[in-house]
C-alpha cells in the first residue's frame, strides 16, 4: 500500500517476506525430516482451502479477524482471496502478480506499493514447491518434533530481524503436504495466526481462477 | 465590456471560484443566540474518549496510483495521545508510531519510511480525530452563509470546522498566508457519533487523498491510553 508522499521508492526488505508469507499455506509434508517435504509437495497438482486470519497487535483488545479462500495449481499459479473485512484477491500466475480490491459492484487493480516485489514471491514458491525450504537465502530452517511437529523459520539477516522473529508452520498429521496452521510472529505481542481448514487436494482448477479477478 | 473580452468572463469567475480557497476568510456576524450551539456542534466530529477504531483505508496519489491497506488507532483526545499501525489486508505490519511527549517511530517499511510521512500522519490523524483547540472558537458565518467555527493553533495556522446543511463536517486546515493545506471530510456518523467514512486530502504536494472506512471499535482501555 502506498501512503502519504511515498510515491518514489520501493519497498526492498519486505519482498522475501512477502514471498514465505503467500507460500505458507501450501506444500508442506511432515514426515519427520526435509526429504519427506520434496516427495509430499510433487504429489500436490492443486490445493485450495479456506481459512481465517487472525491478527493480533498491542492496541487492539481482540484479535482482528479475516477470513477468505486460497487456491493454488502446479507449478506457479495461486490465488490468495479475502473476503471479510476487506474484499480483495491477489494472483500470482506464472510471474505476473496482480491485486484487485472490491469497490462496489466493481474489482479495482490496486497499485500497491508492496506489488512490485512480490514478483519475488515466484521464487520462494518454486523453492517450497520442490521442497527445498533451506533454500531460502533469508531465513533459517528448523525442524522442531516436539511437543508438536513444527518448522521454525528464523531470519539470517539482522536487518529482517528486526522486522520479524520467526515464522511457525504447523503441518497437518493428517494430510500429508497441508498445512494446518502457520504464525508469524514480529514480535511478542504483535503476531499473525493463519488456520486453515477444509483443504481439498489434487482437485481440478480451472486456469480463469488465476488469470482473471472472476 | 468590450466583446473580446465578454467570452473571458466565465473562465475568470471560474478562476476566482477555484481560488477561494486562498481568498479573505473573515467570519460574518453570527446570531450571539446560536454562537454556543454552533460551537458544541463544531466538536462533534471528534473524539471525545479514548477509542480503539480499526478502518479500512485507501490511499490515493498524484499520478493515480491507489492502495489499500488497514488501520488500527488507539486514541486519547483528552491526552491528545495515540499509537496507530497501518498493515496489508495480510497482516503484514508497515508501519507503526505512537505519539505520547514526543512522537516515536516503532516501525516503518519502505516506503513508510519516506522523511515526513510520519508528521504527517500524526498531523492528519490530529485533525482528523482530535478536537483542534481547548479554547472557545470563533464562530461566525462564511461566505455562503454556513456557520463556522475557527480555530487558532499555536503553530500560527487556524483550524475551521464547518457543519455542511447536508449534515457533513469539514474540517480545514490553513496555513499562515491563508492557503489551504488539508481538509478532512465527514459525510456521515455511526449511532455512537463516530465518523464512518473520513475523507483527508493534502493539497500542497506531495498531495494525497485518505478515504478511511470504520469497520470496527471499542472503547479503550480504562485509564485511557
Amino acid at each position: 500500500m502506498n501512503g502519504p508522499g511515498s510515491q518514489a521508492r520501493r519497498p526492498q526488505r519486505p519482498a522475501p517476506f512477502w514471498g514465505l508469507f503467500l507460500l505458507l499455506p501450501f506444500l508442506l509434508a511432515w514426515e519427520g525430516s526435509w526429504d519427506g517435504f520434496g516427495e509430499a509437495s510433487r504429489r500436490i497438482d492443486t490445493l485450495e482451502a479456506r481459512f481465517v486470519q487472525k491478527k493480533t497487535v498491542p492496541i487492539l483488545a481482540a484479535p482482528l479477524l479475516s477470513q477468505g479462500r486460497f487456491f493454488y495449481r502446479s507449478p506457479s499459479q495461486l490465488r490468495w482471496e479475502y473476503d471479510h473485512p476487506v474484499r480483495s484477491v491477489l494472483m500470482i500466475n506464472r510471474g505476473a502478480v496482480k491485486r484487485y480490491l472490491r469497490e462496489g459492484e466493481r474489482w479495482r487493480e490496486d497499485s500497491s506499493a508492496a506489488l512490485p516485489v512480490m514478483r519475488v514471491i515466484m521464487e520462494e514458491i518454486l523453492n517450497w514447491h520442490q521442497g527445498r525450504f533451506d533454500a531460502s537465502p533469508h531465513f533459517q530452517a528448523s525442524l522442531q518434533t516436539e511437543p508438536e511437529p513444527l518448522v521454525l523459520l528464523v531470519p539470517r539477516e539482522a536487518s529482517w530481524k528486526k522486522m520479524i522473529r520467526r515464522i511457525e508452520l504447523e503441518p497437518s498429521r493428517e494430510q500429508a503436504g497441508v498445512m494446518k496452521s502457520v504464525r508469524m510472529v514480529e514480535d511478542e505481542r504483535t503476531f499473525t495466526l493463519l488456520e486453515f481448514q477444509g483443504v481439498r487436494i489434487n482437485r481440478p482448477l480451472p486456469d480463469g481462477l488465476f488469470r482473471a479477478v472472476e | 465590456m468590450k466583446a473580446t473580452l465578454r467570452p473571458l468572463v466565465p473562465a475568470l469567475l471560474i478562476a476566482l471560484a477555484a481560488g477561494g480557497c486562498a481568498a479573505p476568510r473573515a467570519l460574518g456576524p453570527l446570531d450571539p443566540a446560536l454562537a454556543s450551539r454552533i460551537s458544541a456542534d463544531c466538536r462533534r466530529p471528534f473524539l471525545k474518549e479514548t477509542r480503539r477504531l480499526v478502518h479500512v483505508l485507501e490511499a490515493e496519489l498524484p499520478d493515480g496510483a491507489r492502495g489499500t491497506g488497514i488501520g488500527v488507532l488507539l486514541a486519547d483526545p483528552g491526552k491528545g495521545t495515540f499509537r496507530t499501525m497501518l498493515m496489508t489486508v495480510e497482516g503484514w505490519v508497515l508501519f507503526d508510531i505512537e505519539k505520547d511527549r514526543k512522537l516515536t517511530l516503532r516501525r516503518a517499511v519502505p516506503p513508510f519510511d519516506a522523511p515526513g510521512f510520519a508528521r504527517r500522519m500524526e498531523e492528519d490523524i490530529g485533525l482528523a480525530f482530535f478536537p483542534p483547540g481547548a479554547g472557545p472558537p470563533a464562530v461566525g458565518l462564511d461566505g455562503e452563509g454556513a456557520p463556522v467555527c475557527r480555530f487558532a493553533r499555536p503553530d500560527g495556522r487556524e483550524v475551521d470546522v464547518l457543519n455542511r446543511a447536508d449534515g457533513a463536517v469539514e474540517v480545514r486546515l490553513y496555513g499562515q498566508g491563508d492557503e489551504l493545506q488539508k481538509s478532512v471530510l465527514i459525510p456521515s456518523f455511526n449511532r455512537d457519533g463516530l465518523a464512518e467514512r473520513i475523507e483527508i486530502r493534502r493539497r500542497l504536494w506531495p498531495s494525497y487523498t485518505l478515504r478511511l472506512r470504520l469497520i470496527e471499535e471499542d472503547a479503550g482501555p480504562p485509564g485511557g491510553q
